[in-house]
């Protein structure tokens, strides 16, 4: 985490454009993957959204 | 034993200490209310952020990143119920681009002017909108609740305003076909709208849902759930281009976005899947 840290703020002084892109890249990378883990956790622990994607692919809904 | 991002944690960047539960409780709830209404929830994300010592525009920018991620996970969600408008969202994001880079230079001037508090500036102006918006919807709400009883049903969705009518018979061209909201509009009706509330979100440092969505549903006419997903899908990208705009200026502490992001990412779930439940009440 320090080293993590540290790597950020030498990046946000040296390199503020780069620091623009990794700070997108980052939240990009990381919503992606949360949005992953949510899914699988979703489908393992209960069927609620697969009941409404369900119900709304049904013709009038 | 201290669980690692729950304990204190020092951002370096911004020079704040703070403890990575709050940032994580905090995430969550925005992560909630934004996948329920729509919203980027910066309005209580930027606010929360200055009370817990980061300054305000660390506020601002640490804020933009987290809802750039955030948005990625609820648009994907709302994309699954047929909710998001690509057409309408992709031209209001040429709008709110300018609109956000107008905004963050004047909060930047205004940084920069010795004798200017930004953080006074800027919570009044929190303030005035907030207050005006939930008034109005207040009213709104009121309306519909008499309308409904008159009538004898519950009322699921506003329907259409006298202002949105107004604004969808406004015949300048090019007009564009919206096929997923059900309407045909002006493009600068969508463009003008689409600046204005661009420049709210980059000036207060907030995704503008708070604002979009209401004129989406009030001013354009879009269905509500309609404006809910096309909105969250015009955060993703607008906030991923405030992101790199206060990145490039120094502004944006990564950690506290993570974190506040993990947070969010399980509160977006809850949060979307509610919005679904008054459909399949109306069945």
């Amino acid at each position: 985490m320090e080293g993590i840290n540290q790597w950020l703020v030498e990046l946000n002084k040296n390199s503020p454009v780069w620091f623009g892109v990794v700070t997108v890249l980052t939240m990009a990378i990381v919503g992606v993957l949360m949005a992953a883990i949510a899914e699988v956790i979703l489908k393992i622990f209960g069927v609620k959204g697969e009941v409404v994607e369900r119900f709304l692919s049904q013709p009038g809904n | 034993m201290e669980l690692p991002l729950l304990g204190q944690i020092y951002l370096p960047i911004s020079g704040v200490e703070i403890m990575g539960w709050k940032l994580i409780l905090l995430g969550f709830t925005v992560g909630v209310i934004g996948g329920f209404f729509g919203i980027g929830g910066a309005f209580i994300v930027t606010p929360a952020l200055n009370v817990f010592g980061f300054p305000m525009v660390y506020a601002i920018g640490t804020d933009m990143a987290q809802m750039a991620g955030k948005s990625i996970i609820a648009t994907a969600k709302h994309s699954k119920f047929g909710n998001v408008d690509m057409k309408l969202g992709l031209i209001m994001i040429i709008g709110t681009v300018i609109g956000i880079e107008l905004g963050a230079t004047v909060i930047m001037c205004l940084e920069n002017v010795g004798n200017a508090d930004v953080d006074v500036v800027v919570r009044y102006v929190y303030m005035v909108l907030l207050f005006s918006l939930s008034g109005y919807m207040l009213y709104e709400y009121f309306k519909l609740t008499k309308e409904g009883a008159v009538e004898n049903k519950t009322i699921f969705d506003v329907g259409k305003s006298a202002l949105a009518l107004k604004m969808q018979s406004i015949k300048l061209p090019p007009m564009v076909n919206l096929t997923v909201s059900g309407f045909t509009i002006s493009i600068w009706v969508i463009l003008s709208v689409a600046t204005i509330t661009g420049f709210v979100a980059g000036f207060l440092g907030v995704g503008g849902g708070f604002l979009r969505v209401p004129a989406l549903i009030y001013v354009i006419g879009s269905p509500t759930r309609v404006a809910i997903g096309t909105d969250l899908f015009e955060i993703m990208i607008s906030g991923a281009y405030g992101a790199f705009t206060y990145g490039i200026k120094g502004r944006v502490e990564i950690i506290a976005a993570v974190i506040m992001l993990i947070g969010a990412s399980v509160g977006t779930q809850f949060g979307t899947l509610a919005t679904q439940y008054p459909i399949m009440l109306k069945a």
